[in-house]
């Protein structure tokens, strides 16, 4: 219990740091004003990628994708829980979808 | 069969919470109020940050969208140039202290100004958060400029202690403007990802590229003789009764810091005003 709390402060303080980098440090770079950044941004990616590298009987994902969604709610011009609910769906697809039928390996 | 229908319940009840949750955050009152603590808390990590960035942003040209050996070759053919104008530069900086003390004066006369920080940028929009608000006397449509003078935004929403800056490059923001020396009339036309471009230019108006671009104070939005940027790629087409042409905005958000928001007699005619309000609402 203790080490899954412990990881969860880690990948909490991981998703704030990305959150801050999103939102106060990215901006300052051409690269990033693209449409596709609103997409493929610093929470989403590492989000999916949690997702599918994470056990399937873990539930971390999706604590982390209501955290990310959260995040990125309070900075989008979009109404509040955009963000919460497209990140929650994406967890969803890969549990029951993509981990289904592929196999991939699990990191963590 | 006890584990699984707990295990449903789990589910449920957490599914229940996060819909909630987002219920209660889409009550605007609510929204506000949560929107600003959470500004509140992470302002001045975020500060910071954001002068880290602009000082990576003026250092690092990797993602600034443009080769090393491309910069270098434009920096040179800038270089050439640069010795000629400086004898002009020299004899017209006297005169220009001159009437810059006077647009000075008169700006501040005519607006109280109130500095503020930028703590970040709203997701896929051209819209800053800064760190003022309503507790500051900042409204709705109060326009922004920069330590240059140059026109940023204006403000489109404000919370306790934060308000939303719109860009004047964010997408569908537009305002009369007024080129180069011979005041060519034209409408700025924001793009989106910090990109802008104007329009509405006559076919037969001389357009060069690094012509000043300036408010025209048409419109209510801004007033006359701001600068919002300059000329960069001029689009004609013989079929085209009007010309654009891409333009470079005179305020830079990777370099900024902080803006300047007038606070005092705002332009906007309370006809735009009310329109804005209603609009945000």
């Amino acid at each position: 219990m203790a080490e899954m709390i412990k990881k969860l402060i880690l990948i909490a303080a991981a998703v704030i740091a990305l959150f801050l980098l999103q939102t106060s440090f990215a901006p300052h770079f051409p690269f990033f004003a693209g449409r596709w950044f609103e997409w493929a941004n610093f929470i989403t990616l590492p989000v999916v990628l949690f997702a599918l590298f994470e056990r399937r009987r873990h539930n971390l994902g999706w604590g982390l994708a209501v955290l990310g969604g959260f995040l990125l709610d309070i900075y989008s011009a979009r109404f509040f829980g955009f963000w919460m609910i497209i990140l929650l769906f994406a967890v969803l697809a890969i549990k029951l979808g993509i981990k289904k039928y592929v196999r991939l390996p699990s990191f963590w | 069969m006890k584990a699984n229908f707990s295990k449903k319940w789990k589910v449920a009840l957490a599914i229940t919470g996060v819909a909630g949750v987002i219920l209660a955050l889409n009550i605007p009152a609510v929204n506000a109020q949560f929107k600003n603590a959470a500004f509140a808390a992470l302002a001045e990590i975020q500060k910071n940050v954001w002068a880290a960035g602009a000082s990576a942003g003026e250092s690092l040209p990797v993602f600034a969208g443009e080769s090393l050996a491309e910069e270098n070759r434009r920096l040179r053919a800038q270089a050439s140039g640069f010795w000629v104008q400086q004898a002009q530069i020299d004899a017209l900086k006297k005169e220009n202290e001159f009437l810059r003390q006077g647009l000075n004066l008169e700006l501040e006369k005519e607006f109280d100004l109130k500095l503020a920080n930028i703590a970040g940028k709203i997701l896929a929009r051209d819209i800053l958060i800064i760190d003022k608000g309503a507790h500051d006397m900042i409204a709705p449509g109060m326009m922004a400029i920069d330590s240059q003078k140059a026109v940023v935004g204006k403000v489109i929403k404000t919370y306790d202690n934060f308000s939303e800056i719109q860009l004047i490059t964010d997408k569908d923001f537009s305002f009369d403007i007024s080129i180069g020396e011979n005041a060519i009339g034209g409408l700025f036309r924001g793009l989106g990802g910090l990109n802008a471009e104007i329009g509405l230019v006559p076919r037969d108006a001389a357009l060069a590229p690094g012509q000043r671009v300036y408010t025209s104070g048409l419109g209510g939005i801004f007033p006359a003789g701001l600068l919002a940027g300059a000329v960069k790629e001029i689009r004609q087409n013989d079929v085209e009764t009007f010309q654009t042409a891409a333009i470079a905005p005179a305020f830079d958000v990777a370099a900024a810091r902080q803006v300047f928001v007038a606070v005092g007699k705002h332009p906007m005619d309370s006809a735009l005003s009310a329109e804005i309000n209603g609009g945000n609402d």
